[in-house]
């Protein structure tokens, strides 16, 4: 890891230890001698109140990579994750993670983690990223809401 | 220009018309503004009288237009230059003869600062020695020569055009001011001090804007520092000193404008010093004196202590290399009451303050119940501690400074009671919750340190302080705390959020401590919390809540079975009763209040989640097991009659989800409970039955778990209690309700997932295999009947098809009851996909069918997957695919499983040449984004398969030489005509064509790509780099910039 993205990563975790949003949580991984891998983080996303995605706590990793901020993290819910915007593999898709988009350096873990809570609420069906959740979404709300009260339970708080 | 028009337009505009008038207001002054008659414009309306402030301010609005649209030329500049200095002039001198009257023209007087602030960026920016206009070193400097030389003078002579003044102003603007005529000056109207005050404020202040946006400002930097700094300092140092007297401090006219000065200039001088070596500027003397004035106590008032601690809590968040270190040690002392003093500090005669400036005020703070302002010192403070971080730690457990022992006890001493702040936390006080950071700080910082640099006790001390940070947290962290908090009736639930937060922080906060403490100083403390009773012998539901809050983030990464000395401590204790204890009184007693619900709710949660993290305890004990399945399960069936509707549904997954850990984890251990677990699934299988469908499921599944570790016993008992589960799942559900005959074929699935073992017992496998029991004819009897009662449902197709598909992802060597031959898969998809709406049904069916080639793909014959190929996709394409994108997805992920299971498969097909290659070539024309992203990933897999064998190489020759050119005209202009987002997709085939058939490729190229669209650069350009290029990366861009160029979009990078 370059000194920049080192020195970045630090203060992210310093800001986000100081100000996050209510019911979020993130930590930094630990490498396998118990050291702290900032490049690697695990966090808790609220479904939003109000909402089929409430109730629920969503996991997430977040990878930043050796030219980060230059390069944006890689946010991923477990394989599988039932929502539009999200591939199979459980990488988000989101204009603001996208380089060729509208990923900027000073983009905080915070916004990233608001923007993914806001991304679950309001899918963007132009970008679409997995067919089932994309079709139900699109074709049979009702499929749809069903589908994601289900996965509520599974990551219920 | 009608300079009345002028005037009634730019009333009209603050007059509140219609959005329709002021548009067209808007433009007509727009124009005029941007006009060659702006400058003048702006001069007619700053020196008109009797007009009102909107229209003074529009003036200097024109100025600021001017500046930023006709300022290129010297001339330009220059009048702009002397008019903004006139009417500043001018404005300030007329306010000053009657300051109560003339309020409103404050906006103008900043305005016209803020248009000098830009002119003087301007100027100084870039070194231009044939310039005409001098550089302009110190508009403070010159604002007080103007303002000294206007107040001789009439201020009417004072317009532009008038010569004499203009010479004025040429020498005011390198005038140089001594710091005794600067002092006179400020001193001789408090108005005069705030205005000079205000200048500097936004000179620097629009500085900082103009650096963020990227401008060069080298130069600048450069002049601020020789000069306005030099005068800056004298101004702000002169008024705390002189004029911010204790006395004064409810009449101060300063105050606010000399805070906020302070302010921008710290945050100015934190920004340059990134920039600009002329950044190091010293604010030591500043920060003196407002250290001195913050602990200004005038008979227990503190009259700018408030104002100062915001000021140096934004330092140590953001600025902290404004401080030095004397200053830090300095505020060390006021804070902590000690400090480890360097050699030039014990000079020092004279100390800035004390810390009993910090006592009183904060004991006038709890006093007063002045919480917020409590929090503010507790905010600055923490902020202070996180600085000096490795300084402390250093001192406290190393030998890299010598210490005095004394000191150090002290230091941590205060450090602890301010932690252990006698108040409720968050309600009452911040210390608290603002000092968990610190510790986790310290603790990290401290396991860190290289051992050769720790004091030989450096490892007890470090005990002793974390276990009373420990010690101090538990109770800080108690529910009783958020109780108070919710009865507290505040507005929102902000501070209860907080509360939240702040227990998760020291949840977070444990399993650092645990790197110093470790388990018999920590883990086994808060087991011994857990199990401790009260002096009248009941237990503290509070105390047990907490303890087991705490416990579970540290256990969660022990392997308890490999650790005695925790077991021990479980092994000897009430550990598990007391848990329960605590879930009973979450699920099975009823709320006093809405407090007490909300209450409930946290001990299941912390009850359940304890439970789950120690379930592997029971793999080296098992004699609470029974007691603690049993308790689940009485919690699971009554929590409903002790619990509102919204709580006992989310205690109900938290039970449930817990009981599934606990069998997944022990399932050896719960097979003597195997029967009851069957009792009372039997018991809610039935339809009245409060308990959801989604506890049902999750409650076979727990069951599977154990039944699968019953082939110990022998494959027939473990038959035999499949054969009990799917006939009890089979009669539950008779009557017509949709959800509940889904329910059943879900339950059926989740007993066939919990049933997928590994088991190396061949005659387990031989058991199943040979299905005495009948179990896959019942089962598919009963998927088959509702399947066909709800033949267009596609819940149940997908249900279905994960049944019969269930086992083809597992090898043919474990058992597993639910095996279903390729026949049986293959009628009931057939069956299915006759009956079904395709649309909705397909993709399921593609989903088994793609597993099932996967399975079979080494004995698939090319026959077979023909009639798969035309029975699924090709009978149904005029009639629904072709219309479906969704559909067309479908049937090309179909086939790009295959390719990926068997190539040959495919390639061999008798639909290869005759439908699969022209229409998915057809479809790289294709719009929609699923459809683009499976047909390239085709095309991808098929040049590459030169690369997989003999035959593939052979066919993917044989396709480039057929349809070679056809492809690449298709992909380029598929490419051409997608979106940004799908550039991606194509530039993968197109690394493959190049890559695989490279002098073909570029053949292909030259001739299609002027058909496509007229861009010969682009075009050269491509062909010139992609063939040159290595790495996906500088391809994908290369073909990026191709796109952008050939459909005129800029490049953002």
């Amino acid at each position: 890891m370059n000194s920049l993205c080192l020195q970045r990563l630090q203060e992210e975790r310093k800001k986000w230890r100081k100000d996050h949003p209510f019911g979020f949580w993130a930590k930094p991984t630990k490498k396998e001698d118990g050291s702290m891998n900032l490049q690697k983080w695990e966090a808790g996303i609220p479904g939003r109140e109000g909402t089929i995605w409430k109730d629920a706590v969503y996991p997430i990793t977040i990878e930043y990579p050796d030219d980060y901020p230059s390069k944006p993290p890689k946010v991923k819910f477990p394989a599988g994750f039932y929502h539009p915007n999200i591939y199979p593999s459980g990488t988000v898709c989101l204009s603001i993670l996208n380089e060729d988009q509208d990923w900027k350096p000073a983009i905080t873990m915070k916004q990233i983690l608001l923007g993914v809570q806001d991304l679950l609420t309001s899918p963007n069906p132009d970008s679409p990223a997995q067919e089932p959740a994309w079709r139900a979404y699109a074709k049979n709300v009702q499929e749809y809401e069903k589908k994601v009260l289900e996965q509520a339970r599974r990551y219920t708080k | 220009m009608d300079i009345q028009e002028v005037v009634r337009l730019i009333n009209s505009l603050y007059s509140g018309s219609s959005s329709t008038i002021l548009h067209s207001v808007q433009q007509k002054l727009q124009k005029i503004q941007r006009s060659e008659e702006g400058a003048q414009l702006a001069d007619e309306l700053l020196k008109l009288e009797n007009v009102s402030d909107q229209v003074k301010y529009f003036g200097a609005l024109t100025y600021r237009v001017q500046l930023t649209t006709r300022s290129s030329t010297e001339e330009q500049l220059w009048t702009l230059y002397q008019g903004n200095l006139i009417h500043l002039t001018r404005i300030i001198v007329i306010f000053l003869s009657n300051p109560e009257g003339s309020h409103g023209l404050n906006i103008t007087i900043r305005k016209l600062m803020s248009n000098l602030a830009l002119v003087f960026t301007n100027i100084n920016r870039l070194q231009d020695s044939t310039r005409a206009i001098p550089t302009w070193p110190n508009p403070i400097n010159t604002l007080v020569r103007l303002l000294s030389l206007c107040g001789q003078h009439n201020v009417n002579r004072w317009y532009v055009g008038n010569s004499e003044v203009s010479s004025v102003i040429e020498s005011a603007i390198t005038a140089e001011v001594p710091y005794q005529e600067l002092i006179r000056f400020i001193d001789s109207d408090p108005w005069l001090n705030k205005f000079i005050l205000a200048f500097t404020r936004i000179i620097v202040g629009d500085m900082l804007k103009y650096q963020s946006k990227g401008t060069y400002l080298s130069h600048v930097y450069e002049v601020v520092h020789d000069h306005i700094y030099v005068s800056t300092m004298a101004l702000i140092n002169y008024n705390l000193e002189a004029k911010m007297l204790p006395q004064d401090a409810t009449t101060n006219k300063y105050s606010a404008e000399l805070f906020e000065c302070v302010r921008e200039w710290i945050s100015y001088i934190s920004e340059a010093k990134k920039h600009s070596p002329h950044g190091n500027m010293d604010l030591s003397e500043a920060f003196e004196n407002l250290i001195r004035l913050m602990c200004t106590n005038l008979d227990n008032q503190f009259p700018y202590s408030r104002d100062i601690l915001e000021i140096l809590s934004d330092v140590f968040s953001f600025r902290s290399s404004v401080v030095t270190q004397e200053i830090l040690q300095e505020l060390e002392s006021i804070f902590l009451g000690v400090s480890y003093v360097v050699s030039s500090q014990a000079k020092k005669t004279t100390s800035l303050g004390s810390h009993d400036w910090m006592l009183s005020y904060m004991n006038e703070l709890v006093t007063n119940a002045l919480f917020d302002d409590l929090r503010q010192v507790s905010d600055c403070f923490v902020d202070f501690l996180q600085i000096c971080m490795s300084g402390i730690c250093n001192r406290l457990f190393t030998q890299l400074h010598a210490s005095n022992t004394d000191q150090s006890q002290q230091y941590v001493k205060f450090l602890l009671q301010l932690t252990n702040f006698p108040l409720v936390p968050v309600l009452e006080e911040s210390y608290s919750v603002k000092m968990v950071d610190f510790w986790y700080d310290l603790c990290e910082s401290y396991v860190q340190l290289p051992s050769e640099s720790l004091l030989p006790d450096s490892h007890d001390l470090a005990i002793e302080i974390f276990s009373q940070v420990v010690q101090i947290y538990l109770p800080k962290a108690s529910l009783i705390n958020k109780q108070k908090l919710l009865q507290a009736d505040l507005d929102g639930e902000s501070k209860v959020h907080e509360f939240d937060d702040f227990r998760r922080a020291i949840e977070v906060l444990m399993p650092m401590l645990w790197c110093v403490l470790g388990n018999s100083k920590l883990s086994n403390q808060l087991i011994l919390g857990i199990i401790q009773k009260q002096q009248d012998g009941s237990l503290d539901l509070f105390q047990i809540e907490c303890m087991a809050f705490m416990l579970e983030n540290i256990i969660v990464d022990i392997n308890l079975p490999e650790t005695p000395s925790i077991c021990k401590v479980i092994y000897d204790s009430d550990f598990f009763h007391n848990l329960l204890f605590l879930l009973k009184a979450g699920c099975i007693q009823s709320p006093t209040d809405i407090s007490s619900q909300k209450l409930k709710l946290e001990y299941v949660r912390t009850a359940t989640n304890l439970l789950s993290v120690t379930s592997k305890y029971f793999h080296v004990d098992q004699k609470d097991l029974g007691h603690v399945i049993e308790t689940l399960f009485n919690c699971l069936e009554n929590s409903r009659k002790f619990n509102d509707t919204a709580s006992s549904e989310e205690i109900e997954i938290l039970l449930i989800k817990t009981i599934t850990i606990l069998c997944k984890n022990c399932r050896e251990q719960l097979l003597p409970f195997l029967e009851i677990f069957i009792q009372v699934t039997q018991a809610m299988m039935y339809h009245s039955s409060p308990a959801s469908n989604f506890i049902r499921e999750k409650l076979v599944r727990s069951i599977a778990y154990i039944i699968q570790a019953s082939a110990k016993q022998g494959a027939e008992i473990q038959g035999k209690y499949i054969d009990n589960m799917v006939t009890m799942i089979g009669s539950s559900v008779h009557d017509s309700d949709r959800d509940n005959n889904l329910f059943l074929l879900t339950s059926i699935s989740e007993l066939g997932s919990g049933l997928i073992q590994e088991y190396d017992d061949p005659s387990v496998t031989q058991y199943f295999d040979a299905d005495p029991l009948n179990l896959r004819p019942k089962v598919l009897n009963i998927v088959e009947s509702r399947c066909k009662k709800y033949p267009t449902d596609p819940a149940f197709i997908e249900v279905g098809c994960l049944i019969l598909g269930k086992t083809l992802s597992i090898d043919d060597s474990d058992p597993h009851f639910l095996k279903f031959s390729m026949s049986e898969i293959m009628n009931f998809a057939l069956a299915r996909a006759n009956t079904c709406n395709l649309s909705t049904g397909l993709p399921y069916l593609v989903y088994l069918l793609e597993r099932l080639i996967t399975h079979y793909k080494a004995t698939l014959t090319r026959a077979q997957f023909d009639y798969i190929f035309s029975n699924f996709f090709i009978q149904h394409y005029e009639t629904a695919i072709a219309s479906d994108p969704d559909l067309i997805e479908s049937m090309i992920g179909f086939i790009n499983k295959t390719m990926d299971a068997r190539p040959a498969l495919v390639v061999n097909s008798s639909y290869w040449d005759a439908f699969i290659l022209p229409q998915f070539l057809r479809y790289l024309r294709a719009k929609e984004h699923f459809t683009i992203s499976a047909v390239t990933k085709f095309w991808t897999k098929t040049v590459k398969l030169k690369q997989q064998s003999r035959d593939g190489g052979l066919a993917s020759a044989k396709l480039i030489t057929s349809i070679g050119d056809q492809l690449v005209a298709t992909t380029m202009y598929g490419l051409l005509h997608t979106h940004r987002s799908e550039v991606f997709y194509y530039a993968e085939i197109i690394r493959a064509l190049v890559a695989n058939h490279p002098l073909n490729t570029k053949a292909w190229l030259t001739a299609v790509l002027p058909s496509l669209c007229d861009n010969p650069t682009a075009h050269s350009r491509l062909l010139a780099s992609l063939f040159l290029t290595r790495g996906s990366i500088a391809a994908n861009d290369t073909i990026r910039g191709w796109w952008l160029q050939c459909n005129n979009l800029p490049r953002m990078d």
